[in-house]
């Protein structure tokens, strides 16, 4: 059974006193006076007919109402027992309330929505369902919020209610009224304020900043560091601005300030850094007494002095802390970036588990590490390390520690002075503390410098090499040489002996095996008792024996302090003649010379290659170089070996008796072109042919083998009008070396240069060019004038002969006989007036026309200073061209030097009326005729400049002329007007 | 006749040492303002100050600027650099120990600048002092300390700000103010020395 309330408006008023009486069965009927609600119970599973009577003393009236589930809206009950507590630190609202209790007899499904208000504005900024079961019970319910804005930025208020949401119910949602509001107030106006003061927060959060205003007070900026932000107003005496995406602080942190108006500032800090980040814990002990554990603190916090973080380091079997004094030194100096604690070994606990905890304002972490105090053992380097060099192969070093280990696995490092390392290993037994260990070190050299240093590790369970020891350093002891020298002569034989310079090299030091004091030197004629001897000084690595023609035995020996080396014997044979055969050619490679021979017949101990390093100078600084029985070739190499130079090298057999030579070889170990020109004499043996001949180059100007010569010849200048022609280069190839002239035929009269250069393998030499000049013989050049000539007077005299012998003919065809003419009486009329048949009238010729050109600008003077006159004497085709040499320009009187008119000419009758005929030809009609002033036209028509009418006296102008062009004309013609006119006259 | 020429002396030395702890304190009061103004600029970076920094309505930091300084006489001037020098070593004292804690830990040549200027300041309030008492002047009353606690970052930082500022300022006056006082003593012991040698031609 529900009560369900059930309210109704009462309709009319009336001053009667009304009560009612609600029936929802036909049997339960309930009585309510003067209110318009009541309760009622029944089952709601199905439509209810509800009957209101209401009754007063004039009568009742009955409304009947059907009423089912869905109509009926189950409102829960407000909220009770509403508390908002502030956490202003964190900017934390909590509520907390009771849900009140419920008119259902079972729980029901609500949600509480809550809102959070700032007061002052009245404006909602923050609603929040809460869902809940609420049953009959006085059930406390708490809910919190955090604000993005500071608490005490303004007045903050809280309501909430409650809104059915129950399925079951199948009803109406209806909600319950709100709460009253619960306010909690901002800062007050006593004074101007900042919030929030001093905060520490994550790198990348947002974050609001306000400021509010004391009484008499504004505010006019609000700005994050130099950077404005976009303000909000919060109330009239509060502004907020937000920042998103905080970036790290600096160690000062970030202000944010707030400017008032009267003046006066406000400000706060913030601190924006990161939780720690610490991580890779790694315990160790060192010395079995005190574990120390090592952490790389990670991605810096940025957080310093109170915010920075905090360790504890606690080891959890014990239960105990260790210390951790470095690592929470704000001033710590880490090693290696790793921060440490330490903690004392606990006696006879092996298995230790630690907990680290970084803290700092922003967050916690948390590392473990579990340690078995006998496998992370890292020893310390031995405290005190001694070298004794005992002999000279061996040593004894002494190694002691402070603290005492196990077993222990250790290394040696022997570095010689040539810097060459060595590792070896060896095992030390149980060490206790302070105690000496000797370690013998052999396999070393004689009089050899050696540092040692060594490490160790536990032997058991490996875990660290300690760093490495100091070094100590000391010398192995000197042995007696222990090979003979290389030792090679040099024999120079006189009228009165053989002076032998003996040569040795130094033996290498682990030859040498010490430091060589002197060499001795002790000689012998064969099979003759008595030995001389010599010595000479370890700087010196040869001495010169002036001996006799006698075979001797030359010995050397290196001593040093210990002992000699064994003796190196060569045998010098006095009367005999090394001789071999003609050296061969051998080609070398830049670095040297790889050689070969023919095994020696008696060769017993190998052989002896010989070679001067510098050959061109007076010593050659030989060199020589052994090579092993029965091998019969070898490179030798030298970084003194140059290109360009002739090497000798020598190949000598050992024998049991003496050393032979074998064969000689010549070669380059690069060849080049030769240095020095060829000399050059040539020799005319007539005009086509010349012998050349020329000299040896020196052999150090070869350079490399001489392959042949090659001989250029060209035949010299030749003048022609103004170009300059030379002949062509033609070439003469001699391969034969040896070949020191050469004819060169075919030539012609001229002068000819010749050039001979040599070549070898490396190229081409230089040539210094000759000049000859072949002339042809005075007999020659007779016969070449006077054959043509006798030719041509024979030519003339046949000629000659034959026009006499045909005169006649002659005559007949090129001078015919004229006949004389002759006028009769009666055919010569004369009529008075106007002849009929008029005669020509013979006047001195008058020029229609004369022009001057006294100069064209652009044209050279030369041209400029010739002017070509042109004259019309009326004839269309007979136009007389003259030529007027004006030195100073303008010369009108001057009569052109030409013949007069033939009195006989007929003249053209179109030419006896001028104006009549003007109209029919216009010449100028055609443009292309003619041609105006231009550099390319040629020099008659530039210096008249425009064509002219034959029967005008105008000068003709093209179209399109210019009118400077026109004025300029136009003052030649008044100046060729006045000309004519002045010639009539 | 002997007893004031002894007389004579004891002040020509008396006059002498003054002018050396003038040019003393002028020295060191150039310093100091060197120094300070030189970390004026890099304390307001540091701290991430703007320039227009209003200090007004921070309290306990003596200020330099002031229009009756010209109404004072010479003993009040003293008196006055006296008791400002010795607030602002105090000040510049905690203002170290604040940057060192809190505001730039780890700036270990920041603090080093800041340390010698403290020395300086220390010296200048000394020296100041025994000039106070060599012209036989009552030296200030000892400032009470006060104690200053739960100061909020910025508000350290502001602080700290005004006392350099203010350091540099009064170091400057008195830098004015012991060559002026150094010059006076020069007039008069010449003045003197005239004075003596008209007499004796007389």
């Amino acid at each position: 059974m529900l009560t369900f309330i059930c309210s109704w408006s009462a309709g009319s008023e009336t001053n009667l006193k009304t009560t009612y009486k609600i029936c929802y069965k036909p049997t339960h009927c309930e009585s309510v006076e003067r209110n318009v609600s009541g309760k009622i119970n029944l089952a709601l599973f199905g439509a209810v007919q509800i009957h209101i009577t209401a009754i007063n003393t004039l009568g009742s009236a009955t409304a009947t109402f059907q009423v089912t589930k869905k109509d009926i809206t189950f409102i829960p009950p407000v909220p009770q027992n509403v508390k908002v507590v502030p956490d202003f630190s964190s900017q934390t609202l909590s509520l907390k309330w009771i849900g009140g209790v419920s008119a259902l007899a079972f729980p029901t499904t609500i949600e509480f929505e809550i809102q959070v208000l700032w007061t002052e504005k009245m404006e909602v900024i923050h609603t929040e369902s809460y869902a809940a079961q609420l049953d009959s019970q006085n059930k406390t319910f708490q809910w919190s919020w955090i604000s993005g804005v500071p608490l005490n930025c303004t007045s903050h208020s809280v309501r909430i209610r409650s809104i059915s949401t129950d399925i079951l119910m199948n009803s109406k949602n209806g909600s319950s009224d709100w709460s009253k509001l619960q306010t909690i107030p901002g800062a007050d106006d006593s004074k101007s304020v900042m919030f929030p003061e001093d905060k520490v927060v994550r790198v990348g959060t947002n974050m609001t900043f306000c400021c509010v205003a004391g009484r008499g007070q504004r505010i006019k900026t609000l700005v994050y560091g130099a950077e404005h932000l976009p303000c909000s107003e919060l109330g009239i005496r509060s502004k907020a601005i937000t920042k998103y995406n905080l970036p790290p602080s600096d160690s000062a942190g970030t202000n944010i300030m707030c400017n008032l108006d009267p003046p006066h500032l406000l400000g706060t800090v913030v601190f924006v850094g990161y939780p720690p980040d610490d991580q890779q814990l790694e315990c160790e002990t060192r010395d079995l007494q005190n574990i120390v554990c090592y952490w790389s603190p990670g991605r810096q916090t940025m957080l310093l002095r109170e915010h920075r973080t905090f360790y504890t380091l606690t080891e959890r079997i014990s239960g105990k802390n260790a210390s951790c004094h470095q690592a929470n030194d704000d001033d710590a100096d880490l090693n290696d970036d790793k921060y440490k604690c330490n903690f004392p070994v606990i006696s006879g606990q092996q298995m230790y588990k630690f907990l680290l905890k970084a803290k700092n304002p922003l967050g916690e972490v948390k590392t473990n590490y579990t340690l078995n105090l006998y496998t992370r053992v890292y020893p310390y380097s031995p405290s005190k390390v001694t070298v004794l060099c005992t002999g000279s192969r061996q040593t004894k070093l002494f190694l002691s520690w402070g603290v005492s280990y196990k077993n222990m696995t250790c290394q040696f490092e022997i570095v010689t002075n040539n810097k060459e390392k060595q590792l070896r290993n060896f095992t030390l037994p149980d060490q206790e503390a302070n105690a000496l260990s000797r370690v013998a070190v052999d396999q070393l050299y004689p009089d050899t410098s050696y540092s040692f240093r060594t490490r160790c590790a536990s032997a058991e369970h490996f875990w660290k090499w300690s760093s490495w020891s100091e070094s100590k350093t000391c010398k192995t002891q000197e042995e007696a040489p222990s090979k003979a020298l290389d030792v090679w002569r040099e024999i120079k034989r006189t009228e009165h002996g053989q002076n032998v310079l003996v040569k040795w090299k130094p033996l290498p030091h682990s030859d040498a095996k010490g430091t060589i004091v002197k060499y001795e030197i002790t000689w012998n004629v064969v099979n003759e008792v008595g030995e001389q001897s010599a010595i000479a000084p370890v700087s010196v690595n040869s001495t010169e024996l002036h001996l006799n023609f006698s075979d001797y035995v030359i010995a050397v020996r290196a001593v040093n302090s210990v002992g000699s080396s064994p003796s190196s014997q060569i045998r010098i044979l006095g009367l005999f003649e090394e001789q071999a055969d003609e050296p061969s050619i051998i080609s070398g490679m830049p670095s040297g010379f790889n050689l070969s021979w023919s095994p020696g017949t008696n060769e017993t101990c190998g052989y002896i290659v010989e070679w001067c390093l510098f050959p061109d100078t007076l010593d050659c600084n030989m060199q020589w170089e052994r090579v092993p029985p029965k091998t019969t070739h070898t490179v030798i190499t030298s970084d003194g070996f140059r290109p360009g130079v002739r090497y000798s090298i020598s190949v000598y057999g050992c024998s049991q008796h003496k050393e032979y030579l074998l064969k000689k070889m010549v070669g380059y170990t690069q060849e080049l072109a030769p240095r020095r020109a060829v000399k050059v004499k040539a020799e005319a043996n007539s005009s086509h042919t010349v012998t050349l001949r020329w000299e040896d180059i020196p052999v150090q100007d070869h350079q490399g083998f001489i392959r042949g010569y090659r001989v250029y010849y060209v035949p010299q200048v030749n003048f022609s009008a103004r170009s300059q022609k030379s002949g062509i280069k033609e070439v003469i190839n001699i391969t034969d070396p040896d070949v020191r002239n050469v004819t060169v035929t075919n030539l012609h009269s001229a002068t000819y240069e010749f050039t001979v250069k040599a070549y070898t393998a490396g190229g081409e030499g230089i040539g210094e060019p000759i000049n000859i000049n072949l002339v042809d013989s005075p007999l020659g050049l007779f016969l070449a004038i006077l054959i043509p000539l006798g030719v041509t007077c024979f030519c003339g005299i046949l000629l000659g002969i034959f026009c006499y012998t045909k005169r006649n003919c002659v005559k007949e065809t090129f001078y015919p006989d004229v006949p004389n003419p002759e006028i009769h009486g009666e055919q010569w009329s004369v009529v008075e007036g106007r002849s009929s048949n008029p005669t020509f009238d013979v006047k001195p010729f008058i020029p229609d026309k004369v022009w001057i050109i006294e100069s064209v600008p652009g044209k050279d003077v030369d041209d400029s200073d010739i002017c070509t006159m042109e004259m019309n004497n009326g004839d269309n085709g007979s136009v007389n061209n003259l030529e007027v040499i004006s030195d100073s320009g303008y010369k009108p009187q001057m009569r052109p030097h030409v013949p007069l008119l033939d009195v006989n000419h007929t003249p053209n009758p179109q030419h006896l009326d001028l104006t009549e005929q003007s109209e029919g030809y216009q010449p100028q009609l055609k443009v292309s005729n003619w041609s105006v002033e231009s550099p390319e036209v040629d020099e008659a028509s530039a210096c008249i400049g425009s064509p002219t009418s034959v029967n005008s006296t105008q000068f003709l102008l093209p179209y399109q002329a210019s009118e400077e062009g026109q004025s300029t004309r136009s003052s030649s013609w008044k100046f060729s007007s006045l000309m004519s006119s002045a010639q009539k006259r | 006749m002997a007893t004031g020429v002894r007389h004579d002396a004891i002040e020509d030395n008396i006059s002498f040492a003054l002018s050396d702890c003038y040019a003393k304190a002028e020295a060191l009061a150039r310093k100091v303002h060197s120094e300070a103004k030189q970390i004026t600029e890099s304390y307001r970076e540091k701290q991430g100050l703007s320039q227009d920094l209003n200090l007004d309505s921070i309290d306990g930091v003596p200020e330099s600027g002031t229009s009756k300084w010209a109404e004072l006489t010479e003993e009040e001037r003293l008196r006055e650099n006296a008791a400002a020098f010795a607030a602002l070593h105090r000040l510049l004292g905690t203002v170290l120990k604040e940057q060192q804690d809190d505001l730039t830990p780890g700036d270990y040549k920041f603090h080093d600048a800041l340390l010698s200027l403290l020395a300086k300041v220390e010296a200048l309030a000394e020296t100041t002092k025994q000039l106070l008492l060599s012209l036989g002047h009552v030296l200030p009353r000892a400032e009470e300390e006060r104690e200053e606690e739960g100061l909020r970052y910025f508000q350290k930082k502001r602080r700290g700000y005004k006392v350099i500022v203010e350091l540099s300022g009064w170091a400057l006056r008195a830098v004015r103010d012991f060559a002026r006082l150094k010059r006076r003593n020069r007039r008069e012991v010449g003045g003197k020395r005239e004075v003596k040698k008209r007499g004796s031609r007389r």
